[in-house]
């Protein structure tokens, strides 16, 4: 799930271990999401939205693959 | 930041780090045959792995550490898993066949295989019925 975390995090200036303070993870975790090596959990998701203050979808970009198999699922009905 | 407080990375590498000496002190000394020793030196290790976290200024272990335990736990499975369903079959038939003679080392490791897979199992059922 590709995301656009580091971006947001830079326009907030905050380093990587700030920000994991600030919600709960460790800095590696944050790491970790921004080099695309870790889909976080639903509980974190929403606490980052909750945080930079904007929408999942601003932060999270769902996998194409997946979009267009719920778009033709969607179709089919 | 409190200077009492350790960064979380440094609590991570400390625990790890007592984690391992409490399991290879425990080994050497048992086979050193100071099995005291070896167990103090686990419950030392163990002991300061629990107060090691609450100093940490920040998470030190989450939810990432979870899901790569649980990928761990499911490759371990795994392999154990195949060990058990091709090894241990094929070792039984070689046994009735007089090809293999099962050492005690080797009907450890089956009779762990056995209740690992058992507990596995166990726990399967009693989460299916809870959820």
């Amino acid at each position: 799930m590709e995301n656009n975390l580091e971006h947001l995090r830079d326009q907030h200036d905050l380093s990587q271990r700030e920000l994991a303070d600030m919600v709960g993870v460790t800095r590696q975790t944050i790491n970790a999401i921004e080099g695309d090596r870790y889909d976080p959990s639903v509980d974190l998701v929403f606490t980052l939205a909750r945080f930079f203050e904007c929408p999942v979808e601003d932060i999270f970009v769902p996998d194409v693959a997946l979009e267009s198999t719920i778009n033709e699922a969607k179709e089919t009905q | 930041m409190n200077r009492s407080l350790v960064a979380p990375t440094e609590v991570r590498r400390l625990i790890a780090t007592a984690a391992a000496l409490g399991g290879l002190g425990l080994a050497l000394f048992t086979v050193a045959e100071l099995p005291l020793v070896g167990v103090g030196v686990y419950v030392i290790a163990v002991g300061s792995t629990v107060v090691l976290q609450p100093l940490s200024d920040g998470t030190a272990f989450d939810e990432r550490d979870e899901a790569i335990a649980q990928v761990a736990a499911f490759w371990t499975l795994r392999v154990f898993g195949l060990v058990s369903a091709i090894v241990f079959p094929a070792l039984t038939v070689a046994w009735g066949l007089d090809a293999f003679q099962w050492q005690p080392w080797s009907a450890a490791v089956g009779l762990f295989a056995a209740v690992l897979f058992l507990t596995y199992v166990g726990f399967m059922l009693v989460l299916q019925r809870r959820t």
